[in-house]
């Protein structure tokens, strides 16, 4: 690849990445799942780690 | 819409899966609860898994190590994916770029180094023990001794067909994982009733290895250590979580499988199966005992998939190290194919040193995970404390006026909490020896220092950063700018390149 089919590849996808971060600001991914709060996956996470330090704990009292 | 267009879309998609450019909601590729569980869990399910299970009876009894680690996973991998993976699943970009906010645009280089050694170290790992793997079978089949010549064309020909595999895409994977997961998990149940029923569930449930081999005798400590090494597996996913869920569609496909698809099915599960074999059969390799307990044929299929479940590992990793090592200039204006090449590539030279790589450089490794927990701490509380989960996504691709600029692009105050997280998580255990302060009996490493790096990370945040109005940590509800290609007006448009 020479110096100038470099250039022209790397500014079309800088070009793309530009049309991108339009979209991402776009409602059709603003109104995406993705894009909502994480408050169910906050609770998600905090409801498996809860799971772990009660079995943390339960064994604990056993072994110790 | 025109066959011009629907073209043009289609390279622009291909780039983004295969590239740092975000992917939209609309090309996510896991669209489903099982399709993701199971790339999680044939990613997590590879032989290391069981050389990581056979280190759980030496913390005293092999119960307490089965327990306390799947206990380690649950806690650490739910910490790690919302730290990692919750931002790259919100904006579709990849790991080391959500990490910008925190880090700036040249300290990335921190988590980037760590994610590439995570990445590419344990993937000539992976190629090693499928090499001699696979070459273990075939000697116990033929009778034979093992041919050195034989490993190292098993290696090389693991290689070429990583590297056809990755350069088509995650699109590939994605499909042959729904069926790699599901069978590497009927062959473990089908290991775990060979070894059932060859030694009997009661001789399996109380033998445990011999006193004076075992690190500990002391049960407390013994069940911290099985945590500890749940907990430190899990921080080595913070390099990899963001780069999964930028694929993937829903929240809710999120959390779930990455806990029970790389932590209970492809972690706990397969580390009890490989648990129960080294007290039992003598070694945790099924590529020595399957055959031997289970006979040459079902021995031979069982471990067949194995491999093939190595295999789709190192694809996995292979295709998130290409995708952030684009953050280097020089990797970025490759094409996809030549990019993978050039990462593969190295691994011929471990193929001819399989054994080295093995003895050696397992020890290197088992540090690899402890650079993680700081950055673990420091972007949970940056993205979900500080941020209030809203980071500008054209700055992560700008340089000058970016928001994350900080000092000439290196949030210093992160680097150095990293830094004393580093050595903070040394002083209470050295996962080389074994050495450990007193709070580790109760507390563990891992989770003590991410809630205290975390917790520094915003004190420090607040006092040091807000006050001389870096990181942007004082600009909450501010519009976001366009990105442009050249900028002259940056107070409403921000130069962005790749």
């Amino acid at each position: 690849m020479n110096a100038n089919e470099s250039s022209s590849s790397e500014n079309e996808l800088n070009r793309d990445l530009v049309k991108k971060l339009e979209e991402l600001s776009d409602k059709s991914h603003q109104n995406a799942d993705c894009f909502q709060s994480a408050k169910p996956m906050i609770n998600e996470a905090a409801l498996w780690s809860l799971l772990g330090v009660v079995l943390w704990l339960l064994i604990l009292a056993v072994v110790a | 819409m025109s066959n011009q267009e629907i073209n043009i879309n289609n390279k622009v998609e291909a780039e983004a899966l295969e590239g740092r450019i975000p992917v939209l909601a609309s090309e996510r590729i896991y669209k489903s609860y099982s399709s993701i569980l199971w790339t999680c869990c044939t990613f997590s399910a590879a032989t290391w898994a069981f050389l990581i299970g056979s280190y759980l009876p030496y913390v005293g009894d092999w119960r307490i190590g089965v327990a306390g680690y799947a206990i380690g996973l649950l806690i650490g991998m739910a910490l790690v994916t919302l730290a990692s993976g919750v931002p790259s699943h919100k904006y579709g970009t990849d790991v080391i770029d959500s990490a910008k906010s925190s880090f700036g645009y040249r300290g990335i280089i921190i988590p980037l180094f760590g994610l590439l050694a995570t990445l590419i170290g344990w993937s000539y790992v992976v190629e090693a023990l499928t090499a001699r793997g696979t070459a273990n079978i075939v000697s116990t089949i033929n009778g034979s001794e093992i041919s050195e010549t034989m490993v190292v064309s098993l290696g090389v020909l693991v290689l070429l067909f990583v590297w056809l595999v990755t350069s088509k895409g995650p699109k590939l994977f994605e499909k042959i994982n729904n069926y790699v997961g599901p069978a590497m998990m009927i062959i473990t149940v089908v290991m775990f009733w060979i070894l059932f029923d060859t030694y009997g569930l009661g001789y399996l449930w109380n033998t445990q290895l011999p006193k004076e081999d075992m690190i500990t005798n002391d049960p407390v400590r013994g069940l911290a250590l099985a945590i500890e090494f749940g907990m430190a597996n899990a921080m080595t996913w913070w390099p990899v979580m963001g780069g999964l869920t930028r694929l993937v569609e829903k929240r809710k496909h999120v959390i779930g499988p990455s806990v029970m698809g790389v932590g209970v099915l492809g972690a706990a599960f397969i580390a009890a199966v490989a648990a129960l074999s080294s007290i039992s059969a003598g070694t945790y390799d099924p590529t020595i005992w399957m055959i031997e307990l289970g006979g040459p044929v079902l021995g031979s299929v069982c471990l067949g998939i194995v491999m093939i479940s190595n295999l789709a590992t190192m694809v996995v990793m292979f295709y998130l190290a290409g995708v952030s090592i684009q953050q280097i200039k020089l990797f970025s204006r490759m094409k996809w194919g030549v990019l993978m090449g050039v990462i593969i590539l190295p691994g011929i030279y471990f193929a001819f040193n399989t054994e080295w790589l093995l003895s050696s450089v397992m020890s290197w490794l088992s540090y690899n995970g402890v650079m993680f927990v700081g950055i673990t701490g420091i972007t949970l509380v940056d993205y979900f404390m500080l941020r209030n989960q809203e980071i500008e996504p054209a700055s992560l691709f700008a340089t000058k006026g970016s928001r994350y600029e900080y000092w000439s692009g290196v949030n210093w105050v992160a680097v150095a909490i990293v830094g004393l997280s580093t050595a903070a998580y040394l002083w209470l255990y050295n996962p080389i020896t074994a050495e450990s302060a007193y709070l580790f009996k109760y507390l563990g490493a891992s989770l003590p220092i991410v809630l205290i790096s975390g917790l520094v990370y915003y004190i420090a945040a607040r006092i040091i950063l807000v006050r001389l109005k870096k990181g942007s940590y004082n600009l909450p509800g501010v519009s976001l700018r366009s990105a442009v290609l050249d900028s002259d007006s940056p107070e409403k448009t921000l130069k962005v390149a790749l």
